[in-house]
C-alpha cells in the first residue's frame, strides 16, 4: 500500500498571529469577554431576525409593564418591546463603534510605522500634526461635525477615530522607531526585502499587540460617547431605538419606573468593561509571549547534598563558605547553587570561572546578602572573619556592605546615577561610611579618585557619569567600593565590558590596590587569563557546584577536572593554528535537567558507568586541591606518566 | 601571479555627523582586500572603525569617499537604500538576541533571504523546505527546530541560526561583525568549529571582525589592525601576531593577558615597559593617532601622518620609527601550546 506524502506544515508565517488569538482565548477573563462580545454583536447583526418585536411597534395595552413572559425585558412608555430596541439600537452603537476604530487603525498605523520607520521629514511632520490633533478639544469639533452633517452618525464617529489616533501613531511610531535599531532588520533589509516589506513583515508584528490594546480601550471610549451623542439625540432622530435614546427616555420617567433604565444602563456598561477587559488581557498574553517556553521540568530529585571536602567552615580564613546551596522560592523550589564551598585568605585573589549558567553571580550575590528577591539559601554556612553571616537580615548586612565588603559589577555606568557629578556620587559614599561631612569630605573624594589612578580628580569630579569613558567609570566604581576600606571586594566579571588595554590597566589597578591595602579579592570571571593574571587560587564551577579548586600555578597545567581541562582546550589559545579546536560536545544542563550523577558525565570524555549512579564526593587530592571526579587519580596519573 | 581578490576596498573614508554640523571620520583611508576563500581578520579596540568598515562594505551606511569593488564590479553605496542589495555579501552579528526576529519561526527567518532572492530572480520556491532543512542540519540543529521560536534557543543555538540565515543564499563572502564575542568559551569553540567547516564545504571568504586577537589569530590567514579609523599594520596572521612591527598592535598583543601564570608575568612586565604618562588624544590630523600613547613617539610623529611601508612578505606598517624600534622581548618565552592543551585523553 502506499501512503501519500503527508502535506507539508503550515509555513510558519501566521504562526505568531494565531497563537495571539488562541492564547487569549486560552486564558479564562479572554475566554468569557470574547465570547460576551461574539454574542453580543451576532445578536445585534441580526436583530431583523431574532428580536421578537418591531422595535417602533407600539402595544399600548403594556406601558411600562416590567419583565413578562411576552416581553422579557418589559417595554417603554409607549409600549414598545426594550428588548427589541435593546437589540436594534445595538446595531447603531456597535456600528459607530466599528467606524471609529477602522478609522483610527487606518489612520493611525501607516503614518506611525511611516513615522517611525522612515524618520526625517515625514516623522517631523507627522508628529507636528498629531501634537495639533491632540489639542484640539473632541466635544466641540464632533457637535460642529454633527451640526453640519446633520444627525449622521457615521461622520460623527469617523472623526472621532481621526482625533484619537494620534495617541495610538506615536505608540507605534515608538515601537517602530526602536525596531528599526533591531539588527534583524538591518539583516531583513540587507536581504533585499523592499521598505515597504520590511515595515509589515518585521516591524508590524512588534506592534501588533499596542495596536489591539489600544483599539479595544479607544472602543470602550468610543461606545462611552457613542451613547453620550444619542443621549443627547445627536444620532439619529427619535423614534429609531439608540442606546443612548433609551437611557434618556428611562431617564424621564425615572421617578416612576426605575426598571427601564436596567437593561440599556446594564447593556452599555458590560460592553464598555468588556473592550477595556480584552485591552487588558491581550496586554497580559503578549507579555507571556516570545518569552522562552517553560522547560519541562522534571521531577526532583531527593538527594541530600553532599558534603564539600571538609565540612566545617575554615576559621582562620577571611572568608569560608561551605555547603552553600540557593533554591528559588515557590512550590516548586529549582536548586541553583549545590553545596558549595571555598575559603580566601585575607590579602589572597581567588579567580571564581566557569561558563554563564554555572551560578559564579549567585554564589557571589550569596557571599554578599544580595540574592535576587525570588531565591533564598538553603542550607549551608558563609563564615566571614569568624562569624556566619548567611542569616544576617538585610540591616545587618547593610553595616558590613560597603564597609567590610564591597561589590563591583559588570556594568560600570549601571552602578553610577547619570543625574549626579562623579564627585556627588563618591562623596554620598564616603558620607555614609566614613560619617564624616564638610571640607573633609570632597579631601576624601579627591584622594580616592586619585587612588584609583584617574588624571586629573578635581576635573574628572565635576564631569557627568556620560562624559567619561567605560575605563573611566570602572575606575570611578572601584573608588566607591574601596571608600569603606573593606577586607574583602567582590568584582563580578569588572573588565568583561572593557578593552584589553583598559582591562590590563584595571587589573594592575585592582593588584596594586590589593597589595597598599591587603584587601582580599573574589573575582568572577570565565577568562582564563584574567586568572593567569591576577588570581592566587582557582574555584572552577559548573551547573551549581563546584568542581575543582586549586592553586593557579597548577591548573593551567594540571587540571584535576575534566570539565577544567575541557574549557581550557576549548581556548583558540591553546590551539595550534591551522587545528580545530577541541570543542566540549553538547552545552551546560539548565538547573531543570541537573542528572543525579556527575553533571558532566554527558559530555566527559573519561566517562564510565558508575559516573553516573549517584552525586559524586568532592575528592582532597593534595593541599589545596580539590576535585569532584571520580576519576582524577587517571586523570592526573596519565597526565604524570605522559 | 595572485589570484583576483574578492573584495577590493580601496580609500575608504566615512563620516558620521555630530553635533553643531561637524563631521567625525570614523574610518580613514583604509585599503583592503580580500581572496576568494581567505579570511581577514580586523582587529581593534572599541571605537575604531572596525563595525563601521562592516557596514560600508554591506553596504548600510553612507561612504563620504573611497572605492569598494566585489569581483571587480565596483558596488553603490546606497544599494541596501536602492532596493539592489547583492545577496553574494552577508552577515552574521554579534548580539544573538537581536539579530533574530522574535516573532518569527526559525524556519521561517532562514527561509526569508532565500525566498527573497528567489523572487527576485523569478526562480520557484518550491524547494526551500527542503533547502532550509539541510541548513539546519548543516549548523547542527535539530529539523524540528524549524517550527520553533528564537526564544527557546541558547545564544550559541541562535549564533548557528543566524549562521544559517547567511549561508542559505550561497553567498561567497561574509562578514562576522564580534561574531562569537558574545559566547562561552565551549560555544565559541563550537561556534569557530562551524564557520571554519563551512568555509571549508562551500569555499566562502571571511571578513572577521573580533577584539579578541587569540580569535582572530586562529581564524584568519590575514590580519588588519585599526586604530581611530586608520589602519596601523597589515600583514599575516602569525607576523602579526608572532611579531608585532606597529607600537600599537604591540600594546594591543601586551595586554591580552595569556593562560600561563609565568609567560603572562612576563607579559605584564613588557606592558609595563610599553606604558607611559597618559596624555589628551591629539584631534586627528596630519600626526600619528597613536602619538599620545606612544612610547617611542618623536616630534615628527606629531606632525606628519605616517603612511603604510611594507614590511616584508605582505605586511605593512604604518609607523615613522619603523625599522628602528627594538624587536619584541617576548619571544623569550617559548610561545607553544602547553602538552596538557594539545593531549586528549585516549
Ligand atoms: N551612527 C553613528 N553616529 C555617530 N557616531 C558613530 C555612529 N556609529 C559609530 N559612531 C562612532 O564611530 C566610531 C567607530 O565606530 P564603530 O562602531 O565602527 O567601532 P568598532 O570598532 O566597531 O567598536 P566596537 O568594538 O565597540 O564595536 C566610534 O567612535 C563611534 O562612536
Ligand atoms: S566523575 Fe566521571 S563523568 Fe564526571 S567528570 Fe569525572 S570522569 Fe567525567
Ligand atoms: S609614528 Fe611615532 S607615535 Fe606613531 S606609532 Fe610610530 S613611533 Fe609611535
Ligand atoms: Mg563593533
Amino acid at each position: 500500500m502506499t501512503t501519500l506524502p503527508e502535506p507539508a506544515p503550515r509555513p510558519a508565517a501566521d504562526a505568531a498571529n494565531t497563537g495571539l488569538v488562541r492564547s487569549v482565548l486560552r486564558s479564562p477573563r479572554g475566554a468569557i469577554v470574547v465570547a460576551f462580545l461574539v454574542v453580543l454583536i451576532l445578536a445585534c447583526a441580526l436583530a431583523p431576525l431574532i428580536a421578537p418585536y418591531d422595535p417602533l411597534a407600539q402595544h399600548l395595552s403594556a406601558v411600562r409593564s416590567g419583565p413578562s413572559g411576552r416581553y422579557w425585558l418589559g417595554t417603554d412608555s409607549l409600549g414598545r418591546d426594550l428588548l427589541s430596541r435593546l437589540l436594534h439600537g445595538g446595531r447603531s452603537s456597535l456600528l459607530g463603534v466599528l467606524e471609529a476604530v477602522v478609522t483610527l487603525l487606518i489612520v493611525a498605523v501607516p503614518t506611525g510605522l511611516l513615522a517611525g520607520y522612515l524618520g526625517g521629514t515625514f516623522d517631523r511632520i507627522a508628529m507636528r500634526v498629531a501634537e495639533v490633533v491632540m489639542s484640539v478639544p473632541v466635544i466641540i469639533i464632533l457637535l460642529a461635525v454633527l451640526s453640519i452633517f446633520e444627525h449622521s452618525m457615521t461622520s460623527a464617529m469617523i472623526a472621532f477615530g481621526v482625533l484619537g489616533s494620534s495617541g495610538l501613531m506615536r505608540v507605534i511610531r515608538g515601537s517602530a522607531l526602536a525596531a528599526r535599531e533591531e539588527l534583524y532588520v538591518t539583516a531583513a533589509e540587507l536581504m533585499g526585502l523592499s521598505r515597504l516589506q520590511v515595515v509589515v513583515r518585521h516591524v508590524l508584528p512588534r506592534c501588533r499587540g499596542a495596536i489591539i490594546i489600544q483599539a479595544s480601550l479607544f472602543a470602550a471610549v468610543t461606545l462611552g460617547v457613542q451613547t453620550g451623542l444619542t443621549f443627547l439625540s445627536l444620532g439619529p432622530p427619535p423614534p429609531a431605538a439608540t442606546w443612548g435614546g433609551m437611557v434618556a427616555d428611562a431617564a424621564s420617567v425615572f421617578n416612576q419606573d426605575a426598571w427601564m433604565l436596567v437593561p440599556p444602563g446594564v447593556t452599555i456598561a458590560l460592553t464598555v468593561l468588556a473592550f477595556g477587559l480584552l485591552g487588558d488581557v491581550v496586554r497580559d498574553v503578549s507579555a507571556e509571549k516570545y518569552a522562552a517556553a517553560p522547560a519541562a521540568r522534571r521531577k526532583r530529585r531527593s538527594g541530600t547534598p553532599d558534603t564539600a571536602g571538609r565540612p566545617e567552615p575554615a576559621t582562620d580564613m577571611l572568608l569560608s563558605v561551605r555547603d552553600l546551596s540557593v533554591a528559588t522560592d515557590g512550590g516548586r523550589p529549582l536548586r541553583l547553587l549545590d553545596a558549595v564551598g571555598f575559603d580566601i585568605a585575607a590579602g589572597e585573589t581567588v579567580g571564581l570561572v566557569g561558563e554563564s549558567g554555572s551560578g559564579k553571580t549567585m554564589t557571589a550575590r550569596a557571599v554578599i546578602g544580595l540574592l535576587p528577591g525570588n531565591c533564598r539559601i538553603t542550607s549551608g554556612q558563609v563564615v566571614f572573619d569568624g562569624s556566619p553571616v548567611q542569616d544576617l537580615d538585610q540591616r545587618a548586612f547593610r553595616k558590613l556592605r560597603g564597609r567590610r565588603i564591597a561589590m563591583i559589577s559588570q556594568e560600570p555606568m549601571a552602578a553610577l546615577d547619570p543625574s549626579f557629578r562623579i564627585g556627588s556620587l563618591v562623596a554620598e559614599v564616603v558620607r555614609a561610611v566614613d560619617g564624616i561631612k564638610g571640607k573633609a569630605v570632597h579631601a576624601r573624594v579627591i584622594e580616592l579618585l586619585r587612588m584609583v589612578e584617574i588624571p586629573d580628580p578635581e576635573a574628572v569630579a565635576r564631569r557627568f557619569p556620560h562624559q567619561i569613558s567605560g575605563g573611566m567609570a570602572q575606575r570611578v566604581a572601584i573608588a566607591m567600593a574601596i571608600a569603606g576600606r573593606p577586607e574583602l571586594l567582590i568584582a563580578d566579571e569588572p573588565t568583561t565590558a572593557l578593552d584589553v588595554t583598559v582591562q590590563a590597566e584595571i587589573l594592575d589597578l585592582l593588584r596594586s590596590l590589593q597589595q597598599q591595602n591587603n584587601m582580599a579579592i573574589l573575582l568572577v570571571t570565565h577568562d582564563w587569563g584574567v586568572v593567569a593574571d591576577v588570581c592566587t587560587k582557582v574555584v572552577v564551577m559548573y551547573a551549581g557546584q563546584v568542581v575543582e579548586t586549586a592553586p593557579t600555578g597548577e591548573v593551567f597545567d594540571r587540571p584535576a577536572h575534566p570539565y577544567t581541562r575541557a574549557l581550557l582546550l576549548s581556548s583558540p589559545e591553546n590551539t595550534h593554528v591551522g587545528e580545530r579546536i577541541q570543542a566540549i560536545p553538547g552545552s551546560v544542563p539548565t538547573p531543570q535537567r541537573w542528572p543525579a550523577g556527575c553533571r558532566f558525565a554527558s559530555r566527559c570524555d573519561l566517562a564510565q558507568p558508575g559516573c553516573t549512579e549517584g552525586a559524586i564526593p568532592v575528592k582532597d587530592i593534595s593541599e589545596g586541591r580539590l576535585s569532584r571526579c571520580l576519576r582524577v587519580d587517571t586523570l592526573l596519573g596519565g597526565e604524570a606518566r605522559r | 601571479m595572485k589570484t583576483e581578490p574578492l573584495l577590493q576596498v580601496e580609500g575608504l573614508c566615512v563620516d558620521y555627523p555630530v553635533r553643531r554640523r561637524r563631521r567625525f571620520r570614523a574610518v580613514d583611508s583604509v585599503d583592503l582586500t580580500v581572496a576568494p576563500g581567505e579570511t581577514l581578520g580586523v582587529v581593534g579596540e572599541s571605537g575604531s572603525g572596525k563595525s563601521t568598515i562592516a557596514k560600508a562594505i554591506l553596504g548600510i551606511t553612507p561612504v563620504t569617499a573611497g572605492t569598494i569593488r566585489f569581483e571587480g564590479r565596483e558596488l553603490d553605496p546606497r544599494r541596501v537604500r536602492r532596493r539592489k542589495p547583492i545577496t553574494d555579501i552577508q552577515v552574521v552579528f554579534q548580539d544573538p538576541v537581536s539579530s533574530l526576529d522574535p516573532t518569527k519561526t526559525v524556519g521561517h527567518t532562514i527561509a526569508e533571504p532565500l525566498v527573497a532572492k528567489l523572487r527576485r530572480e523569478g526562480g520557484e520556491t518550491g524547494d526551500v523546505r527542503r533547502q532550509v532543512a539541510e541548513m539546519l542540519d548543516r549548523v547542527g540543529l535539530p529539523e524540528n527546530a524549524a517550527s520553533r521560536y528564537p526564544a527557546q534557543f541558547s545564544g550559541g543555538q541562535r549564533q548557528r541560526i543566524a549562521i544559517a540565515r547567511a549561508f542559505i543564499v550561497r553567498p561567497r563572502l561574509v562578514v562576522c561583525d564580534e561574531a562569537v564575542s558574545a559566547l562561552d568559551l565551549s560555544v565559541q569553540a563550537q561556534i569557530l568549529n562551524l564557520l571554519t567547516d563551512v568555509q571549508r564545504d562551500l569555499g566562502v571568504s571571511y571578513l572577521f571582525i573580533s577584539h579578541d586577537l587569540s580569535v582572530v589569530e586562529h581564524v584568519s590567514d590575514r590580519v588588519l589592525v585599526l586604530y581611530r579609523g586608520r589602519v596601523m599594520e597589515t600583514g599575516s596572521a602569525a607576523s602579526v601576531v608572532q611579531s608585532p612591527q606597529h607600537p600599537y598592535t604591540r600594546a594591543l598583543l601586551a595586554a591580552a593577558p595569556v593562560h600561563d601564570p609565568l609567560r603572562q608575568r612576563q607579559r605584564r612586565e613588557l606592558r609595563a615597559s610599553y606604558r607611559i604618562e597618559p596624555k589628551a588624544a591629539a584631534p586627528l590630523g596630519d600626526s600619528c593617532p597613536f602619538a599620545h600613547r606612544c612610547r617611542f613617539a618623536v616630534d615628527r610623529c606629531l606632525q606628519e601622518r605616517p603612511v603604510l611601508q611594507p614590511t616584508g612578505a605582505d605586511g605593512a606598517v604604518a609607523c615613522h620609527r619603523h625599522g628602528e624600534l627594538p624587536s619584541d622581548a617576548e619571544d623569550d618565552v617559548p610561545r607553544e601550546p602547553r602538552s596538557t592543551a594539545t593531549g586528549g585523553s585516549k
